[in-house]
């Protein structure tokens, strides 16, 4: 299957995970002792859990999360470099790759071609918000994309 | 002239009229909003004054509004501010109304943004208090509109004694057309006004959408508790909200309330005290030109006059007594129906998605100007089945098509709103139909149906007022009712008699206030408490 | 390596903002502070925390010159401070973010009444956005955006008026703990980057972990009416990690003042 952005997932949560990680559990620990020391609950914390090890940053397996050296160099970073080190894992995730291969498009273009290319998470009802709020969250904040007037384009070469 | 081109230049000047003061009524209110929420003295008398206009239809306004605008500037303008001024009336309260309230909802965080930046009045209209209230502005453009155009139609000609007043626009054309009886030109008229009206509808449909989606906050704690908030319901429940276009309910409470959640922090700067002196003396001047108004009218009035005016009251009263058993079977009829039909609309989507606009359309479209040619084709045959009764029929008609629109809209939005939870328990207990409606729908749309209900007799009256006299409605025949107290008001002000008509007029306004405190309000103080349906669902 | 130290000692170099002596009471009489003296230093985050309802937001905003208190000053490095001015800066626990603007407008909001020009203006926006991660969003409305990237338009917005101060008021509390953690640091690391005139942030939290995270000193009200009961100076290094006992010991001392009044004096003398 491939990797998508879970629609819940935001950069600051990201931020907020990893640091918790490097800076608290010294780098790895358990799902529950981190749910019980950030204190959120299961939806807030899978979502961004799957999102972060999607892209790397951290692994996740069988109850226990750890930190990745990847996840541990964009800790170290500052805005810009953090918004460079998102922009190039982008490409392999989705919903970026579909957007990849469109470079100019509207919210139901790449729904359509989000749906052609196997992918279902944003396909529910609200899945046409969710849809713009992670190419916002995500691909607008990393500058992998742009808004512009009729819909977003790909900035990333 | 080509008789086209004079008809669509009447409907646009007619529309132009009624959108032009629409306009005038929101730049006005701006200023008035803040001048309220600035001095307290000024807030007080500018709400007990639209509670009072705004609960007097203002049809009855205008044996008083003709004495000023005909007797003391007179000619053209005379006339045509005389117009004006009725229908500015017709549309001003609402729109008043939903400023203030909005000014008064400002989030307190938001304000103290703008001090933190130190922003002039000018500014803090402009950046902050005039888009936040934007959506309510556009909730009750509608209503402004069609009341607008209700109006505006009979106030382009009327009669006082021996003088016919004019002022060019759909009315006026349409009844010379009607004296000359050009059939062509006058279904031409209908039509071209159908169209404006279609498309004044279905612009104000788009802003109204446009209103809520760019200028409705949705940083409501409970939504953004988790980070990530849900616009797409925040924006619905908005649009409902924003969307009650009678927003009477509101009105009713909402002042109140506002003044208990003040400030959180009692003590604010009191910097810049010259400028409460400033608002204090704006609302002193508007409460002496009303008073200036209604001195010099009694003034003007000789002893003996006012002994044949207290003379005629019981026969007044008598004749208002008539007109509420009239408003009573105009207002039942207008709920079975919206109560069936307004259901109906909000269960069934595909209807719902063609009605209300049609229902939109309809209601904006002027009865006075259609209502002759109903009365034209319709009554022979009336006529044979009723006999003397058709003339009363006709009245009832009249009033019931000038309003049974805003019970139904408002009924069908209460529906809408019913939070979704209530129809999943009333199928979980298999409610039958009438069990549904008794137990569940009516008592939460509770709030909506008395609100409805209250712009419904209101606008009733106007239906009355202008039915229970129309002289010459189609060649010599005149519409008339055996008693009644709008009757009474219209004959004397036709005949010249304006201090009758506006004696009438001023017991009716009484009488109406009254009833609107003593009833009205306790039904929206009684549907404010027990049956606002949204709270009665807590979301997790 | 928490030292207590006693209320009143004085700063050597003048503080950034101070309260010198506040009374304030409600206009039914509600006497809500008395004697309030604050010390805002340069470079420090200092933290005012307290029982609910002992008025934390509103001695925020007396500090910020949007209430006026009934006797006493509020001073902005040495001159009276009477009114609100851009300098100091508020950033509310509701995200307040205006709909019917984009994140730039939203910016620009904060320098309507400076003496600046339009290209200054939009400059200086963009700067802002950027500093707090928000380049690429300029076109984008609010709407358009989650809660932790609204809370940076309104953190751009207070930056945009070259600030002094920032008078926080919960600012985190209104997201969910992962994304208010993350926006923490990131908030925390550009807060005295140099690149700003910002000089002391005063924090109101009920969130002692977040205060013991990120402050320097921190003042704690209680009592009926309200006074400083206490400071403390938090010497822990950065960052700190709210699992090492220290950290811990620090939040059980924290807990001691914030037990009501009566029954710590007896703790006192046992």
């Amino acid at each position: 299957m491939t990797d998508v952005i879970d629609p819940n997932a935001r950069i600051a949560d990201l931020v907020g995970l990893l640091h918790v990680l490097s800076n608290i559990f010294e780098g790895k620990t358990n799902l529950f002792e981190l749910e019980k020391e950030m204190e959120v609950d299961l939806d807030d914390l899978m979502p961004i859990v799957y999102t972060a090890s999607n892209l790397g940053f951290v692994h996740s397996e069988s109850g226990d999360i750890s930190i990745t050296n990847l996840g541990i160099s964009y800790i170290k970073s500052g805005i810009v470099q953090r918004k460079k080190i998102i922009r190039d894992i982008l490409i392999n995730i989705e919903p970026f790759k579909s957007a990849m291969e469109l470079k100019i498009f509207e919210l139901d273009e790449i729904m359509e071609r989000l749906m052609e290319n196997g992918v279902q998470t944003f396909n529910n009802p609200g899945g046409n918000h969710d849809l713009e709020v992670i190419l916002i969250e995500w691909g607008i904040y990393s500058k992998f994309l742009y808004k512009s007037d009729n819909g977003f384009e790909v900035k990333f070469n | 002239m080509n008789v086209l081109l004079l008809i669509i230049l009447a409907v646009l000047a007619t529309a132009g009229r009624v959108i032009g003061l629409v306009i005038l009524s929101i730049i006005t209110g701006w200023f008035l909003a803040y001048a309220s929420i600035k001095s307290k003295f000024f807030e007080n008398a500018y709400i007990i004054m639209i509670e009072i206009f705004e609960s007097v239809p203002v049809i009855t306004f205008f044996p008083i509004v003709l004495v000023i605008f005909i007797a003391r500037i007179g000619g053209p303008l005379g006339v045509e501010l005389a117009g004006d001024f009725l229908v500015f009336t017709a549309v001003v309260w609402n729109i008043w109304m939903g400023e203030y309230q909005a000014f008064k909802t400002v989030p307190n965080e938001m304000v103290e943004v703008a001090e933190n930046s130190n922003f002039s009045l000018f500014q803090k209209l402009r950046y902050l208090y005039i888009p936040f209230s934007v959506p309510r502005i556009a909730a009750n453009l509608f209503p402004s509109v069609s009341d607008g155009f209700f109006y505006i139609t009979v106030s382009e000609v009327f009669v006082v004694g021996i003088h016919t007043y004019q002022s060019f626009g759909v009315g006026s054309v349409l009844n010379t057309f009607v004296a000359n009886a050009n059939n062509t030109a006058i279904e031409e008229t209908l039509m071209v006004l159908a169209i404006v009206i279609s498309i004044i509808v279905l612009i104000l449909r788009e802003f109204s959408r446009y209103a809520v989606s760019r200028y409705t906050l949705d940083n409501d704690a409970p939504i953004l508790k988790r980070g990530r908030l849900n616009m797409k319901q925040t924006a619905r429940a908005f649009s409902v909200l924003s969307k009650n276009p009678l927003s009477r309910l509101a009105t009713y409470y909402k002042y109140r309330e506002a003044d208990k959640h003040e400030d959180k922090y009692e003590k604010t700067v009191k910097r810049k005290k010259y400028l409460k002196y400033v608002y204090a003396s704006m609302g002193i001047i508007i409460l002496a030109l009303i008073l200036y108004s209604s001195v010099s009218l009694i003034i003007s009035v000789k002893s003996s006059e006012w002994y044949i005016l207290f003379s005629k009251t019981p026969s007044l009263l008598v004749g208002l007594g008539y007109d509420y058993l009239r408003v009573g079977s105009i207002l039942l009829v207008s709920m079975i129906i919206a109560i069936f039909l307004g259901y109906y609309l909000a269960v069934n989507k595909r209807a719902e998605y063609a009605g209300i606009p049609t229902i939109q359309i309809v209601s904006a479209y002027p009865a006075p100007i259609y209502f002759p040619f109903l009365f034209i084709f319709t009554e022979p045959f009336i006529f044979s089945i009723f006999g003397g009764f058709t003339n009363e029929l006709y009245v009832l008609g009249l009033g019931f098509v000038s309003t049974f629109y805003y019970v139904l809209y408002s009924f069908w939005m209460g529906v809408k709103a019913m939070p979704s939870e209530y129809w999943e328990i009333t199928k979980n207990l298999n409610m039958g139909f009438f069990k549904k409606m008794r137990k569940v729908v009516i008592p939460s749309t509770f709030p909506y149906l008395i609100s409805g209900v209250s712009s419904t007799i209101n606008s009733a009256w106007g239906g009355l007022m202008i039915g229970e006299y129309w002289p010459h409605i189609y060649g010599t025949h005149t519409l008339y009712v055996h008693t009644g107290l709008m009757k009474t008001i219209d004959l004397s002000t036709s005949s010249g008699n304006i201090a009758l008509a506006a004696w009438g007029s001023l017991i009716f306004g009484i009488i109406v206030a009254i009833y609107s405190v003593m009833f009205t309000r306790k039904m929206m103080d009684l549907a404010q408490k027990k049956y606002v349906a949204e709270e009665g669902v807590y979301s997790a | 390596m928490v030292e207590e130290i006693q209320i009143g000692n004085q700063l050597n170099s003048e503080p950034v903002l101070s309260a010198e002596n506040i009374n304030f009471s409600y206009d039914n009489g509600y006497k809500v502070f008395e004697n309030i003296n604050i010390e805002a230093g340069k470079g420090k985050v200092i933290a005012i925390i307290g029982p609910s309802g002992i008025g934390k937001s509103t001695l925020l905003r007396i500090l910020g010159g949007f209430l006026k208190p009934d006797s006493g000053d509020v001073k902005l490095m040495g001159r009276k401070l009477n009114m609100p001015i851009p300098e100091v800066a508020l950033i509310h626990q509701s995200i307040v973010t205006f709909p019917w603007m984009t994140a730039e407008d939203n910016v620009k909001l904060a320098m309507k009444t400076k003496r600046m020009t339009g290209d200054q203006i939009e400059e200086k926006a963009k700067e802002s956005l950027a500093r707090v991660g928000l380049d690429g969003f300029e076109e984008l409305y609010p709407k358009e955006m989650s809660g932790g990237m609204r809370q940076r338009v309104a953190i751009a917005r207070a930056f945009a008026a070259d600030p002094y101060v920032f008078l926080m008021d919960e600012p985190f509390a209104h997201l969910d703990e992962l994304t208010a953690e993350g926006l923490r640091q990131d908030i925390y690391n550009i807060l005295f980057s140099g690149e700003t005139p910002l000089k002391s942030v005063i924090l109101v939290s009920h969130n002692l972990t977040e205060v013991l995270e990120l402050s320097d000193e921190i003042y704690i009200l209680n009592g009926i009416p309200a006074s400083v009961v206490g400071k403390v100076n938090v010497t822990m290094k950065r960052p700190r990690n709210p699992r090492n006992d220290e950290f811990n010991a620090n939040l059980d001392m924290l807990y001691n003042y914030l037990t009501p009044p009566r029954k710590r004096e007896e703790v006192k003398k046992k």
